[in-house]
């Protein structure tokens, strides 16, 4: 199966369990649970169900398109449901069914992994899926977002797509993947892959990232007292990306790092704190 | 009478938790068989990563219906002068239950005989489950939807069997049914146990391996089989076993094979990839490491052949980022690390591992001049040590990050360092704490490994990280227990005194303060140790720690010897005597320790004579003075605790028949300066006073 059958299938799968099928967020984002259709939406009690393929750029993960394990960009599949049905792990595991890999051959092991965001505030309990020792996906039950104890639980569970791509067409290195019938991976990313490990590593701006960073934070707190929730949050995800790209050129030092994620950790509950405000006086 | 199976299930809880969950459960139910006092045929518990299950065997229906004979309130509450039943007496019998005529009165209390018993024994079985349930002392709990409880993940199931029939029971808003799952690995199986008997069929058919033991058999018989057929032995790791028992329902060993380009990689670093993420073990054919490896499934119908083909592509891809790492780390020279350590922070204000080279190489060379003074540089030594914490592959921070120092060594040796420098990487964190097996073995490495631990502890304290509570976040309690367990078992006489100054001026810090907790600090970690390691009571560390020079061997020489004598009564009076001294020293100061031997010439011309008690305590002082100021150049403190023993007497005399506080100002001065002469003596070797004899409460510090 190439890639973006995968894709298609498994959104397919979570649309026929209800899931509504959002997409990838228009703003650099480390993880989906940056999505603010994950981060905001998960703040309330209400019902949620939602699936979505997400680009996470991890600046400092690339290798120069040279490792063909490792990237500065992955792509992961979202799903959110709140609250966490009961048979959460079977359909999970149903879902693996739908992609074509046939479970009862296979070893899928849940492996203690709880998975935190310093600078979301988010956290919860866990694990990593492996598949015959792979680590395929991450599954979270959050009890935590935006430094707020959750009401209603959570569970988002995050597909690797490449590595569950490597098993599914059997391949070593992800630049070698079938993303369609007749185009490769590399075909398709590995030069915008090396460009933006030289702007990563070697090229950004640095005063400008600096600027990026203190602009950003401004704007998400004036937005925000103007009850801006969403226009607020995105530059929430702006300031975490500047930040981001200041670390892999090597321009935080350890001490300035513990502040830079503060800072953002508590603009991220800033503003989730006007989002429930703001959905209280709308009732 | 009848047998009870109860099973909760859950989605996979952590190695660590499991173990917690599994045997607070496991004593809490036997607890209470003990408690109650209930007969049963057999107890047994077992737990997998996704259940715990008990079975009662022969569990009685209820607790024996006893009569006890019980002591009540005093008659006279009970009944008042006239005979008639008090309103307290009436409220006794309500409260037990219990009729006028079940009173009887003897030795002026009023007894009654008490009914006990007849409860139903699964309702208390029921109770302590759903409290122990409710109680385990997870880490890390977690909430989830439709619980009212916190659990370390989702309870999903419980089973619950009384012989055939179903026992009510509900606990996070599960309710108990005869409804259980099989192994998820082989389908998840949803499962229906028709008796006791059947579930455990079940189990086996499915592939549980409920036991702990039956699934580290089945470990050690895959492991055995491989050293038949392959000639291969399995590096054995009890915790890794654990984990994989831990991790399974059902282990299945196999073997692969990893490319045999990567047996050019330290074997520390093949260990690592195979076991701090992927849990495999390492495998040795004819005592060298072998690219054969071990990983457990949990699926014993999986397709075995891509199970292998899939678990070796995991680790190739480990081994790859290991040997990418390794290439690349070994371009640079230690020169280039040097360049590159002044770039990484230590800790907030304690500057950068730059500057933390540069305090211990100092701090090694000012330790071997107070020591075996060699004379030896340690400037390139003390790079050696921490160079690896630049490099790649410790920098990653996965799993190679638990390597620092072994790192260290082996890209020295490939650096061309010889091996008796590039051991200081490894050996000057030894030992990592108290106890530890590994010691650091050169000379070089021992003042290395007190050089840096005194430099983390001082660090601590000035960065404002001193241990407090549960909390210490540089971890220097250990560091300072694995110090005094460095000096003491490799007998270092070196006085720590002058190594935590010399660590404070190369952190240009000359706060007096910080040197006062400090030492506080490490003579309260001395006196941990030394009161568990060597048995020596708490009371007489005190006495010998109140000494300046903290000398780990003097300390526990001297404490030694004082704990062999301390039951004699000679030496009990003594103590008395010295605390006498120090409590009048306490209210009355003696204005200097020259004591007037020549009465007639202090008193001008009286015709008072000196006391001979006074006169013989002052000769008997003067000569044990200066017969130990010999012993202690030889530091023969045997001997020097033999003179001051032998005092005792002429104290004891100067006590019964010399009154100190004397109308005369100046024999009264005289005798608190001999008396302050004496104090001094004694405490040149520790403060006898704080010495705790029977009958008398211990100094709080």
């Amino acid at each position: 199966m190439n890639f973006q059958d995968m894709i298609i299938k498994l959104q397919e799968f979570w649309a026929s369990h209800d899931c509504v099928l959002y997409q990838p967020y228009n703003n650099p984002v480390g993880a989906g649970t940056f999505n603010p259709a994950t981060f905001l939406r998960v703040l309330n009690d209400n019902k949620w169900k939602i699936a979505f393929l997400e680009i996470s750029k991890r600046p400092k993960d690339g290798r120069y398109g040279e490792n063909p394990n490792r990237m500065q960009q992955f792509y992961q599949f979202q799903v959110v449901w709140q609250p966490a049905p009961d048979n959460i792990q079977d359909i999970y595991t149903e879902s693996l069914r739908h992609i074509g890999i046939d479970t009862d051959k296979h070893d899928i092991r849940f492996v203690e992994d709880d998975w935190e965001s310093p600078t979301l505030g988010a956290k919860g309990l866990g694990w990593e899926v492996w598949l015959d020792g792979m680590e395929i996906t991450q599954f979270t039950y959050f009890q935590q977002m935006g430094s707020i104890q959750l009401k209603s639980i959570p569970v988002e569970i995050t597909y690797g797509l490449e590595r569950i791509a490597m098993l599914l067409q059997n391949k070593n290195s992800i630049f070698d993947l079938n993303w369609s019938n007749n185009k490769l991976w590399s075909d398709i990313m590995l030069q915008s892959e090396k460009e933006f490990c030289i702007l990563n590593f070697d090229e950004a701006d640095i005063d400008y990232l600096k600027q990026e960073f203190i602009k950003s934070e401004s704007e998400a707190l004036r937005l925000s007292a103007k009850h801006l929730i969403y226009p607020a949050y995105d530059y929430v995800i702006k300031a975490s990306h500047s930040f981001n790209m200041l670390d892999a050129r090597g321009a935080v030092s350890p001490k300035e790092r513990k502040g830079y994620i503060q800072k953002i950790r508590n603009l991220a509950k800033t503003i989730a704190n006007e989002y429930l405000k703001k959905e209280d006086s709308n009732e | 009478m009848s047998d009870v199976l109860f099973e909760l299930g859950f989605e996979e809880i952590p190695v660590l938790e499991i173990e917690t969950l599994y045997e607070y459960f496991d004593n809490n139910i036997r607890e209470l068989i003990k408690i109650k006092d209930i007969k049963v045929s057999s107890i047994d518990t077992y737990s997998t990563p996704r259940r715990i299950i008990l079975l009662i065997k022969d569990l009685p229906k209820e607790i024996p219906k006893k009569n006890i004979r019980k002591k009540g309130p005093p008659v006279n509450v009970f009944f008042d002068k006239d005979g008639n039943i008090t309103k307290q007496g009436n409220g006794f019998l309500k409260s037990k239950n219990i009729k006028n005529s079940d009173i009887e009165k003897e030795n002026g209390f009023v007894f009654y005989n008490a009914k006990e018993g007849g409860e139903q024994i699964i309702d208390i079985l029921k109770n302590t489950i759903e409290q122990t349930i409710k109680s385990v002392p997870f880490k890390k709990t977690m909430k989830w939807p439709g619980s009212d409880i916190a659990f370390s993940r989702p309870i999903r199931w419980i089973l619950f069997l009384n012989n055939k029939n179903i026992e009510q029971l509900e606990i996070a808003g599960v309710k108990a049914s005869n409804i259980t799952y099989g192994n998820r690995s082989v389908g998840n199986k949803k499962l229906t146990a028709k008796s006791i008997d059947n579930y455990f069929e079940l189990m086996k058919e499915n592939y549980v391996a409920c036991d702990i033991y039956k699934r580290e058999e089945q470990i050690f018989n895959g492991w055995k089989s491989f050293s038949e057929i392959y000639g291969i032995d399995t590096v054995i790791d009890n915790e890794l076993v654990l984990e994989n028992i831990f991790l399974t329902e059902f282990p299945v060993v196999l073997k692969e094979d990893f490319d045999e380009r990567f047996l050019n990689l330290p074997e520390p670093i093949i260990t690592a990839a195979l076991k701090q993420h992927q849990k495999y073990f390492a495998t040795k054919k004819n005592g060298k490491q072998s690219n054969s490896f071990i990983f457990i499934s949990n699926n014993p119908e999986a397709d075995f052949e891509i199970l292998k083909e899939n678990n070796k592509r995991v680790l190739t891809a480990r081994l790859e980022d290991a040997e990418f790492y390794y290439k690349s780390d070994l371009k640079r020279s230690i020169n280039d690390y040097r360049t590159l350590l002044n770039d990484i922070t230590f800790y907030d204000k304690l500057g950068t591992y730059g500057d933390k080279i540069n305090r211990i190489s100092a701090l090694a060379s000012f330790t071997d001049n107070n020591y075996e003074n060699k004379n030896i540089d340690f400037k390139k030594l003390a790079l050696i040590s921490k160079f690896d914490i630049a490099t790649d592959m410790i920098k990653d921070g996965k799993e190679f990050t638990k390597l620092q120092g072994i790192i260290g060594y082996h890209y020295a040796l490939e650096m061309g360092i010889p091996k008796n420098q590039a051991i200081v990487s490894k050996e000057h964190y030894y030992p990592c704490t108290k106890n530890d097996e590994l010691m650091p073995l050169s000379y070089e490495s021992i003042v290395l490994s007190i050089a840096d631990k005194v430099d983390n502890i001082i660090g601590a304290f000035i960065a404002g990280y001193k241990p407090t509570g549960n909390k210490d976040i540089m971890a220097v309690r250990r560091d300072a227990l694995a110090l005094i367990y460095l000096l003491d078992r490799e007998n270092i006489h070196i006085n720590l005194n002058k190594v935590i100054s010399e660590s404070l001026i190369l952190y240009n810090i000359s706060d007096k303060k910080i040197i006062d907790e400090i030492v506080l600090f490490i003579k309260t970690r001395i006196e941990n140790y030394f009161s568990e390691e060597h048995k020596i009571p708490v009371d007489i560390l005190r006495c010998v720690l109140s000494v300046k020079d903290i000398i780990i061997p003097e300390i526990l020489k001297k404490g030694m010897l004082i704990n062999h004598e301390k039951t004699t009564d000679d030496f009990k009076t003594l103590i008395i005597g010295i605390k006498r001294v120090s409590n009048i020293l306490k209210t009355a100061k003696a204005s200097n320790i020259i004591y007037s031997i020549d009465i007639k010439a202090l008193l001008n011309n009286s015709n008072q004579a000196i006391s001979k008690y006074e006169k013989s305590l002052f000769e008997k002082s003067q000569s044990v003075k200066n017969e130990n100021i010999k012993f202690q150049e030889k530091k023969e403190f045997d001997n020097i605790l033999e003179k001051l023993l032998s005092l005792r007497k002429e104290i004891d005399d100067f006590f019964d028949n010399v009154l100190v506080m004397d109308e005369n100002e100046k024999l009264r001065q005289n005798r608190l300066n001999l008396l302050k002469y004496i104090e001094v003596e004694f405490n040149k070797f520790g403060d006898f006073s704080k010495i705790v004899i029977e009958g008398e409460k211990q100094e709080e510090r």
